[in-house]
Order: structure tokens, then C-alpha cells, then sequence
């Protein structure tokens, strides 16, 4: 009786550390990502959306692009260099807001779409989603070294490959491997498989223990807490910190190279003007790279542009050292620490006026 | 239906309590009911492929018994055989079997074309027939009586907590305890508890959150990876695939133990094996014993046991070299080792981690057992740092299924200019080694545990209410059906 005892009240403790922990908390992964002196910048003009980050919102984008009907398209892809900036005030606006506002007088509607460390093998399925329904005649498209170390396609890129077109665009690419690959792989079920009673069952179940427990219901703030909880501890006893040297991943580089070349290769060879760029990065301290292979990078970017007969520009000293700031430690405790990927809003000013300027220049 | 899921949860506090309060004939329907239930809500349809080989074993039973010729037995026995194996080979070897006859033939200038036929592999078909097997095989060869009630018959081979994934029984460990019901004991309930906590928190803390690595990985072209990258593969996924399996018996084990039902273990700490003989000794035991059994012990002509515990080596298997040719053992073994990697899935890879395992045992035999001059503690530390690298790189054809890429992640190994090459992010390497340092750990902070702290009254109810919270919690926040178990595709 009192080994069963043991076990109940253990349960019940850990249900309670559930709701009073986590019941009432709202972690995102994506904001901690960022850190807290980094805010999302408005993705609208004029009340409408100009700037999406995810293919499943991104039809609120489309519509509204279309719904304007201007003559030339532009379409702007990035990281969350786009969407946030650092130290924030009131009215500060995203250089793709900004562009947008610009390129109206020239007739030339922008829309922009970044995620969070966004790979190119991602840029590759939102690009073919958006060629096919946006039909853009610009793309500008930026290179950070930093993302080719990625090579993941998040759930909501994956939504792209849906589109019969699209999955017809990328045949015999890495990018359809990998989304098909995370859409029914190894571990995982299938799409097909999770449309059976169990989880149709358990749909509901979930959905109703969390209308019932505030505790269950917040499960995923609890699941993000323990990530970051997680990263933090790594970085104190490892001491990794923004400065440290990112190394080159081989077989990542080399798939995310291969997805930008197609990428720029397919809209050059599709009429679309594509302006590549370097993107900004902070030069007041060495970057988190080993400089040959961040060299052989930019080098390696440049070449691939010229190939396929696209504009390359290098913007990586666009920026001033006093318009970047610091983040949030990602340390348990830590003091803030640089941030080499987002800007201050006169940062984004500048990005969008040289935009400005190399799509107008382009366009000549 | 999934164990790491809130439907299983329930279904089993359901299924449990109606157990304690129905008289046996209810109390037996009910299970072959909720084992139906259990399997339907994977699919409906294939439950006619599992009561196909659950009729034919009981009919064919009940012949063999009645039969009087020793030629009329068999008969049945082959009748069994030929439906369950007929089974099996459809569902699991067709396309393997059809691609490779179409091969063969193109190489001699023939076209075979073979029927497509879309084919869905049914869940747990390789336990479950292997499990039928047994039963037939065992009346056979007389180690047990026929059972001649179906309900209780289809209960034993439908059980739900191992119909999927095992643990492979023997009619005679589980009927007997599904016939006399013992009495309730919260030590019971108290104790499954406990193993379906740990079951659970083996599968959704940690073996679901290594998963996307080990896909990253996986994914990775081999001609970008080096030496440390193939074996942080082999290691990485031999972590998965051992917190994955042991947490489905934990599970299978505790659920059984809710309803006073004993299953043997089927994991014993194997990457604490210090040969790859002890290590199939410990790891998948009931699968080990019933190949044992079946196949390798009368492949060498041995005395068969009935019993699924003890593994593939035991000590039979031992005794009986003196009085057989080495040739024929070395077949015995190759051929076993085969089978075993058949089981595992329809594929050439499958048969090259057979055949890596069949390599090692074999030389295993020939070696000495241990270097004079060490001690006692430093041959077994000599031979788990020799082993333990061989049982994990042996994963890497496993999860690889592909033979090609498997041999060239071996060979990254040897070449030297791949040494130093590193291939992944660094979380990758550090979950790995954090890991296997946790598991290689864990029998001895288990066994200090148990022997030093849970026996004092209060610090050792204290230590073990802490522990439970955090698994519970750990296992409250991540559980979601989100992963499949990896066995349940073989």
C-alpha cells in the first residue's frame, strides 16, 4: 500500500508542478531565439500585410499583393534579419516595410518572406510556392553564412510541396528529399497513418484535458521551457557564447549551396531580375566564423550568382558597428551578449534604401 | 494503438479495472476483446491476417494432439507453418523477394515482370506469428498440451500489452497466469506503475527528442562525413533504438503487471555486455530465446528448451560444441544470424547486420576469453571497450537499410584523411556522449541506489517520490503520439 502511496502522490506532485509552473506562462521559442532587446517589427503598410513568416499565414500576403495590383512584383526572402530589430521604439518599421513603401512610387509592390534561420533549401520551396502564386518579376534574396549550417524545412514550409506544381518544380532536388523525408520519416508516422482512429481519438482527448487543465494545456510553453532551459545550461558549462566560432557543417553547406544555385539558376532562367546580397553583419568585433570558410563562402555565393547571370552585391559592411546592440544571454545568468544579426531601425532604414537602389539600378 | 498516447492511458485504466472486478469467463472475453480493440485502432481489416494465424495455430494444435501418426502430426505442424510463414513472407518479403527474382533473371537476360501489388506491412505481424509458432511447435514437439478454449488461446497470442512488440511468450509462462488470476495486490498495481512511468519516459523524453538528430544524421551524404561521424551515428542510434525498444517492454511489462501478469524481462543493461554473446544474452531476450529454440538449437542437433528467457547464447548452446563439428556450428550460427536479420526486416542490410553479429560471435569462439596477465577487472574493461564499439557500429546497416551507404560509413572509419573530418553540429556529439555516459552509468547508480539509499525509511521514500515527480513530469509534458515505436514496423 505504501509503495502504490508513493507513486500516486509522485504523480499527483508532478501534475501540480505542471499547473502551478507552466499553467499561466507563454514561452515562444522563436522570441526567446531572438532575445528580448530584439522585437518584431509591424509587417504591414497601410493596414495591410506586406511581410509574411510562414506559408501557412502566408495567403493573407498573396491576397493582399494581388488585391493591389501593381505592375512589377517584387518578392524579398530572408531570415529574421528582416523581421526584427534591436532595441525597438515606438514606430520603427522592418527595411521590408520600408521598401515597400518605396518601390509604390516605382509601381513595384514588395512582399517579403523570412523565418528564423531560414536555410536555402527553405528559400527553395517558399520561392516556388510564391513564383507560382505571386508570379513576381524581382526577387532579392540574402546569403548568410550563419543558415547554411541549417538544413531542417519546418512544418510550416513543408505545406509548400503540397502544391502538385511545386512538387513538380523541385523534383529531384535535396529540398523535396528532405520535406518529404520530415513529412512521413524514419521515426515519425505518416500523413496518411495519422488520419487513423487513434489519432482522431486522441485529437479530442487532448483537446479536451486541456480544456479542463490548464496545466496540460500548457505543455508546450512547459516543452519550450525546457529547451531553452536546456541551451542555457549547455552554453554556461560549455561556455559558448555568440562569438564563438561557427564551423562550416560539409554536407549542409554543400546541399544549401546546391538548393541557392538551383533557386537563382530557376529565376534567372524564369525572367526574374534576382539581386543577391551578402547580408549584413556587425564588424566592429570578428565574425562567429572561421574567416577562410566564411571567405570561401561569400567567394563561393559570388560565383554561383555570376554563373547563373544574376546581380550579386556584398552588404556585409552596410551597416554601421553603432546600429547593432546586444541580446539577451542565452547563458544561465549571463550578462547580454552581442548580437550579430539584427539591427537597429536606422539599420533597417539603410538595408531598405540600398535594396531600393539595386533594384532600381537593376531594373535599368 | 500507441502506448505513449492519453487514448492508451485510458484505455488501459479502463481495461485494468474491469480485470479486478469480472468473473474469469467475462474477465477473458473482455481481454480477447480489448486486445482486438487495441489492434483495430491501428486497423480494422488486418485484424483478419492476426485471427488467420490465431485460427490455424489452434486448430492445428488440436489435431497434432489428436493425431495418431507421427506423419499426420507433422502435417499439421507443416499446415501451421506454411499459413503463418505464407503470411509473413506476403506481407513482409514480397517486394523483396520480387525485386531480387527480378534481378537475377535480368542478369541472365530474362524479364521477370512480377505482379505489383500494393502491400501494407500489418503491424506487429513478426511477433505475433512467431509467437503462434511457438505454440504449435511446442504441442508438437510435447512440451505442452493443446489449449482447447479459443478465447484463452486468442488471448495469449493477442495480448495486447505485447501483441505489437513483444516480449515473445511461450504458452506455458502466460496461460496459466491468465487461467488462475492472482490475488490483488497494490504492490502490483504499484510496481506497474512504475515501469510504464519508466517505459514512458525512456520513449517521449528521451528516445522521441533524439530521433530528429538521428534523422539529421542519417540524411547526411557519407562522402561529408568522417570517422567520428560514423560512429556518433552508430552510437546515436543504438541509444535510440535500445531507449526505444526497452521503453515499449517496460511498458508491455508494466501493463501485464497491473493485472498480476508476469512477462520476463527482455533488456538487461546491454551495452554493459562485455561480449557480443552476453550482449544478445541482454538485449531483445525473448526474440534470442525463441531463435535459440526454434532454429539454432535444432540446427546443431542440441536439446531444445521451452522457456523465452536467457537469449540467443545459453548455456545449451555451449555444451552441445563439444559434440558437434565446428563447420557445422559456424553454419548453425551464420545461418541463425540470418534468419535474425530476415526477422528484422526484408532487405540485404538487414542480412549484413545478421552476418556482422554471426562474424563476431564466431570469433568470439575461437578467441581466448581473456589475457593472462590482466586481472579479472581489467579483462572485463578490455572487453567491453572492445565490444560495446562492435554492438553499436552494427546499427549502422540496421538504420541505413541500405548496403551501399552502410559499407562506405564503415569504411570512413579507415581512412585515415577522415580522421579529423566532422561532419554534424556539435549537439550532436554532445547528446551522444552525454547519453551513452548516462546509460553506461546507469546499472551501477541504479544498483547503488537501490542497495544504499531506497532502503532507509525516510531519505529512501523521499529520493524515490522526487524521481518519480520528475520522470511523471518529463513524461506528462512530452507524451503525444508523435513517433511510432521503431519495432513496430518489423
Amino acid at each position: 500500500m505504501i509503495n502504490l502511496a508513493k507513486v500516486i502522490i509522485a504523480i499527483a506532485i508532478a501534475m501540480l508542478a505542471l499547473t502551478i509552473g507552466f499553467g499561466g506562462g507563454d514561452i515562444d521559442t522563436d522570441e526567446f531565439a531572438l532575445g528580448t532587446n530584439n522585437q518584431l517589427g509591424v509587417d504591414r503598410l497601410d493596414g495591410q500585410r506586406v511581410h509574411c513568416q510562414a506559408l501557412d499565414t502566408a495567403g493573407e500576403c498573396i491576397q493582399a499583393s494581388i488585391a493591389r495590383g501593381y505592375s512589377k512584383r517584387l518578392v524579398w526572402l530572408g531570415n529574421s534579419q528582416l523581421h526584427a530589430i534591436n532595441q525597438s521604439g515606438e514606430g520603427d518599421v522592418t527595411a521590408p516595410v520600408l521598401l515597400a513603401d518605396k518601390l509604390r512610387q516605382h509601381e513595384i509592390d514588395a512582399v517579403s518572406f523570412s523565418q528564423p534561420n531560414a536555410n536555402f533549401l527553405e528559400h527553395q520551396i517558399v520561392y516556388h510556392y510564391l513564383k507560382q502564386k505571386l508570379d513576381p518579376e524581382i526577387l532579392v534574396l540574402p546569403a548568410v553564412f550563419d543558415d547554411t549550417r541549417e538544413e531542417q524545412i519546418r512544418d510550416d514550409i513543408l505545406l509548400g510541396i503540397q502544391e502538385p506544381t511545386v512538387l513538380q518544380d523541385l523534383a529531384g532536388t535535396k529540398s523535396l528529399t528532405i520535406a518529404q523525408a520530415e513529412g512521413g520519416n524514419y521515426s515519425g508516422t505518416s500523413a496518411s497513418e495519422r488520419q487513423n482512429l487513434q489519432s482522431i481519438v486522441e485529437d479530442e482527448l487532448d483537446a479536451g484535458l486541456s480544456s479542463v487543465w490548464t496545466g496540460w494545456a500548457a505543455r508546450e510553453e512547459a516543452r519550450s521551457a525546457i529547451s531553452i532551459a536546456l541551451y542555457r545550461l549547455r552554453n554556461s558549462i560549455l561556455g559558448i557564447k555568440p562569438t564563438s566560432k561557427r564551423k562550416k557543417i560539409p554536407s549542409r553547406y554543400i546541399d544549401n549551396l546546391l538548393a541557392f544555385e538551383q533557386l537563382v539558376c530557376n529565376a534567372v532562367e524564369s525572367d526574374i531580375l534576382t539581386i543577391v546580397y551578402i547580408a549584413p553583419i556587425r564588424n566592429d568585433y570578428a565574425p562567429p566564423y572561421i574567416a577562410s570558410e566564411y571567405e570561401g563562402f561569400r567567394s563561393d555565393v559570388h560565383n554561383i550568382t555570376r554563373d547563373c547571370s544574376a546581380h550579386f552585391v556584398n552588404l556585409e559592411n552596410l551597416v554601421p558597428n553603432n546600429l547593432w546592440g546586444t541580446k539577451e544571454a542565452t547563458t544561465v545568468g549571463g550578462e547580454p551578449e552581442l548580437d550579430f544579426m539584427h539591427f537597429q531601425f536606422p539599420g533597417h532604414v539603410i538595408l531598405a534604401d540600398e535594396i531600393e537602389k539595386q533594384v532600381l539600378s537593376a531594373l535599368k | 494503438m500507441i502506448f505513449n498516447s492519453i487514448t492508451y492511458t485510458l484505455f488501459l485504466l479502463v481495461v485494468v479495472t474491469l480485470y479486478w472486478f469480472l468473473p474469469r469467463r467475462v474477465r477473458l472475453v473482455g481481454l480477447f476483446a480489448a486486445s482486438l480493440t487495441f489492434y483495430g485502432f491501428w486497423s480494422v481489416p488486418f485484424i483478419s491476417v492476426m485471427m488467420a494465424s490465431v485460427v490455424t495455430d489452434y486448430v492445428a494444435a488440436l489435431r497434432i494432439d489428436k493425431a495418431r501418426s507421427e506423419r499426420v502430426k507433422s502435417a499439421w505442424l507443416y499446415a501451421s507453418l506454411i499459413v503463418n510463414l505464407g503470411l509473413l513472407v506476403f506481407f513482409k518479403y514480397y517486394y523483396f523477394l520480387s525485386g531480387n527474382i527480378e534481378g537475377i533473371a535480368s542478369m541472365f537476360g530474362y524479364e521477370v515482370g512480377l505482379p505489383y501489388i500494393h502491400i501494407i506491412l500489418p503491424i506487429g505481424i513478426s511477433f505475433y506469428t512467431f509467437q503462434s509458432i511457438s505454440y504449435t511447435l511446442d504441442v508438437r514437439r510435447g512440451f505442452i498440451q493443446p489449449e482447447r478454449d479459443f478465447v484463452l488461446f486468442g488471448v495469449y497470442v493477442m495480448f495486447f500489452p505485447q501483441l505489437v512488440a513483444g516480449p515473445i511468450l511461450r504458452a506455458r509462462e502466460v496461460i496459466p497466469q491468465l487461467i488462475q488470476r492472482p490475488a490483488f495486490a497494490t504492490s502490483n498495481i504499484a510496481e506497474g506503475m512504475r515501469r510504464i512511468l519508466a517505459g514512458l519516459f525512456l520513449k517521449v523524453g528521451l528516445a522521441d527528442q533524439i530521433a530528429p538528430i538521428v534523422d539529421e544524421m542519417y540524411a547526411q551524404d557519407p562522402a561529408y562525413l568522417g570517422a567520428a561521424d560514423t560512429l556518433t551515428m552508430a552510437f546515436l542510434f543504438g541509444l535510440q533504438i535500445y531507449f526505444d525498444f526497452s521503453a515499449y517492454s517496460h511498458i508491455a511489462l508494466g501493463s501485464a503487471k497491473l493485472m498480476g501478469i508476469e512477462f520476463p524481462e527482455n533488456f538487461r543493461f546491454p551495452y554493459n555486455a562485455t561480449s557480443p554473446r552476453a550482449f544478445w544474452r541482454r538485449w531483445h531476450i525473448s526474440l534470442g530465446s525463441w531463435i535459440r529454440d526454434y532454429i539454432y538449437l535444432p540446427l546443431t542437433g542440441a536439446k531444445v528448451e521451452d522457456r523465452s528467457t536467457g537469449g540467443i547464447a545459453t548455456a545449451n548452446g555451449e555444451v552441445v560444441l563439444v559434440s558437434q563439428t565446428r563447420a557445422r556450428l559456424a553454419l548453425a550460427l551464420f545461418i541463425t544470424w540470418i534468419t535474425m536479420g530476415l526477422w528484422h526486416g526484408a532487405g540485404w542490410a538487414f542480412v549484413l547486420w545478421g552476418a556482422w553479429h554471426a562474424i563476431f560471435i564466431q570469433i568470439q569462439r575461437v578467441m581466448p576469453s581473456s589475457i593472462g596477465f590482466l586481472g579479472d577487472y581489467s579483462n572485463k574493461l578490455l572487453a567491453w571497450l572492445i565490444t560495446l564499439p562492435i554492438m553499436m557500429l552494427s546499427w549502422i546497416p540496421f538504420r541505413t537499410q541500405d548496403v551501399g551507404q552502410a559499407v562506405e560509413l564503415w569504411v570512413n572509419m579507415m581512412r585515415p584523411e577522415k580522421f579529423l573530418l566532422m561532419g554534424f553540429r556539435e549537439n550532436a556529439y554532445l547528446v551522444t556522449a552525454v547519453l551513452t555516459t548516462l546509460t553506461l552509468a546507469a546499472p551501477f547508480v541504479w544498483g547503488w541506489v537501490r542497495d544504499k539509499i531506497l532502503g532507509r525509511q525516510y531519505v529512501g521514500a523521499f529520493i524515490e517520490v522526487a524521481a518519480i515527480s520528475f520522470i511523471a513530469i518529463i513524461v506528462l509534458v512530452y507524451l503525444r503520439p508523435m513517433n511510432q515505436f521503431i519495432y513496430f514496423q518489423f
